[in-house]
């Protein structure tokens, strides 16, 4: 009986598959000569059937996988068919649902950045034409070099699934990956590209802390508009400034200022905002929020360009989707 | 290759599994998820491949499995070894089949299962869940192969043990 007792061990193994020749052989020939090894062997085809069933039922009940995750399978499918075929493929992705893309620019780079970018690192490269780098001028007065030429390019780089990265390049197919210092802000970091390391790296802002309010990771609107604004300075002169302090911002020793653009025409309806609200920490003279009140009106005098890359961390962007915006 | 079309493609297919890994580790389906959706979108967003010659796979099983245990070990301080005895399975506890015995086999299952320590249950859902080797789970969980094979013979013994009155219905 003890040599028996002995036996459960092996023939737990002889079940799971993990005996082999002459071992195998041997128990095998024992369990049908012994009635009590036998029984054994039964009960442990019992236990493991009933844990099998319950595992299964643990599986089967498994939640659906994140959405970051579930629409992958759609993407996967599209790289498996290659080269031109997946970049047709996705032309033909962005340009189903038109209609509703074309709402604005916004939900132009919105749309993609939710297609693309929960899956993997993409990159927008977003044109802006037309009337919107005149604007910026005439917003700017001027410090031309705050708003962006005709010719440059707004790079929103998503980082999936959370950050939203963006630079301001004017030769965007450059070699800038390799030598040509590339930084930016995030919303609230500071990143600079190390060509060394070809990677991104983190680094607190100096002397300035930036949170934009409401943006969740790809309100890229906000990312894009404040790029645009990124000289504080300028923007404060050319904005009309008041202080809109209230009672719950004092008890939380904050300093809360209303920022009202000034049209350089009366009446003219073409902006990209139409006010922003900047929190200030006094104790440290820091901007410590901006809160840009995104207006439309301009929206329609702008033509956007999209184009969507997957990054490949150290390599160039492979281009899928040129894409043309132009409103009605 | 772009390693996290790899990892996601990779990641769809064991969703459920290592979900149930979670769960059958933490026994609370919410955790489990979060466990989950932690390591995978984790492995997502890394900047680079994981450094690492085993199959993803075992990676993503073994990284569940350690942040589950992670989450157990807060909740519950303590040793979580295979040698741990989970708190009512003593002998003098009643057979879990007394309670559950106008219940499904499901009921009498989950209620053995949560009498075993929690590292026997990853074992026994890594051999019989999903059908790992000895050798896969012992790189799943990083231990030696015979450990593997006496540990999951302990687990397998006292659920057997828990499921006492299971008679009849063979695989």
């Amino acid at each position: 009986m003890t040599d028996c007792r002995d036996q459960e061990e092996r023939l737990d193994a002889l079940l799971d598959g993990e005996l082999a020749g002459d071992e195998r052989a041997a128990l095998l020939e024992h369990v049908d000569a012994c009635p009590a090894c036998a029984e054994t062997r039964d009960e442990l085809e019992r236990t493991r059937a009933a844990l099998r069933r319950a595992f299964a039922r643990t599986r089967a009940g498994a939640p659906p996988p994140p959405a970051a995750l579930r629409p992958r399978k759609r993407r996967a499918a599209l790289f498996a068919l290659g080269g031109l075929a997946a970049a047709a493929a996705l032309v033909l992705a962005l340009a189903v649902p038109r209609a509703r893309l074309d709402a604005s620019p916004a939900a132009v780079i919105q749309r993609a950045a939710e297609r693309y970018g929960k899956f993997t690192d993409v990159e927008l490269w977003v044109r802006v034409e037309s009337q919107a780098a005149e604007l910026l001028r005439r917003v700017f007065g001027a410090k031309q070099e705050s708003a962006p030429a005709p010719e440059e390019v707004q790079r929103v780089l998503i980082r999936s699934p959370h950050y939203v990265l963006m630079q301001k390049t004017p030769d965007p197919r450059g070699p800038w990956r390799t030598d040509r210092p590339l930084e930016g802000f995030d919303g609230s970091r500071a990143w600079k590209w190390d060509p060394e390391k070809r990677g991104v790296r983190f680094e607190p802002p100096e002397g300035l802390s930036l949170k934009v309010e409401g943006a969740e990771g790809n309100d890229l609107l906000q990312f894009l508009s404040w790029g645009f604004v990124r000289d504080l300075g300028q923007l404060q002169a050319e904005c009309t400034l008041a202080e809109a302090t209230g009672p719950s911002d004092e008890r939380a020793g904050r300093r809360v200022f209303r920022l009202d653009p000034r049209p350089p025409e009366e009446g003219d309806r073409r902006w990209f905002w139409s006010s922003a609200v900047l929190t200030i920490d006094p104790g440290r003279d820091l901007i410590e929020k901006m809160v840009l009140d995104v207006t439309l009106a301009a929206v329609s005098l702008l033509r956007i360009h999209v184009e969507v890359a997957e990054v490949d961390q150290g390599m160039s962007p492979r281009f899928f989707s040129p894409r043309y915006h132009i409103p009605e | 290759m772009n390693h996290r079309r790899e990892v996601v493609e990779e990641a769809l297919r064991e969703w459920p599994g290592a979900f149930g890994l979670a769960f059958h580790l933490l026994h609370d389906r919410a955790r489990a998820e979060d466990v989950c959706q932690e390591v995978l979108l984790g492995l997502l967003s890394a900047a680079r491949p994981p450094q690492t010659d085993r199959p993803l796979r075992a990676l993503i099983l073994r990284m569940v499995r350690n942040r589950a245990l992670s989450e157990l070990r807060r909740e519950r301080p303590g040793s979580l070894d295979d040698d741990e005895v989970g708190p009512l399975a003593d002998a003098a506890s009643p057979d879990p089949l007394d309670e559950a015995s106008r219940r499904e086999e499901a009921v009498a299952v989950e209620t053995a299962l949560a009498r075993l320590p929690a590292a026997w249950r990853a074992m026994l859902y890594l051999r019989e869940g999903l059908d790992l080797s000895y050798a896969e789970i012992a790189e799943v969980l990083e231990r030696d192969v015979d450990v593997v094979r006496v540990t999951l013979h302990r687990a397998r013994r006292r659920a057997r043990r828990l499921l006492g009155s299971l008679k009849g219905d063979p695989t």
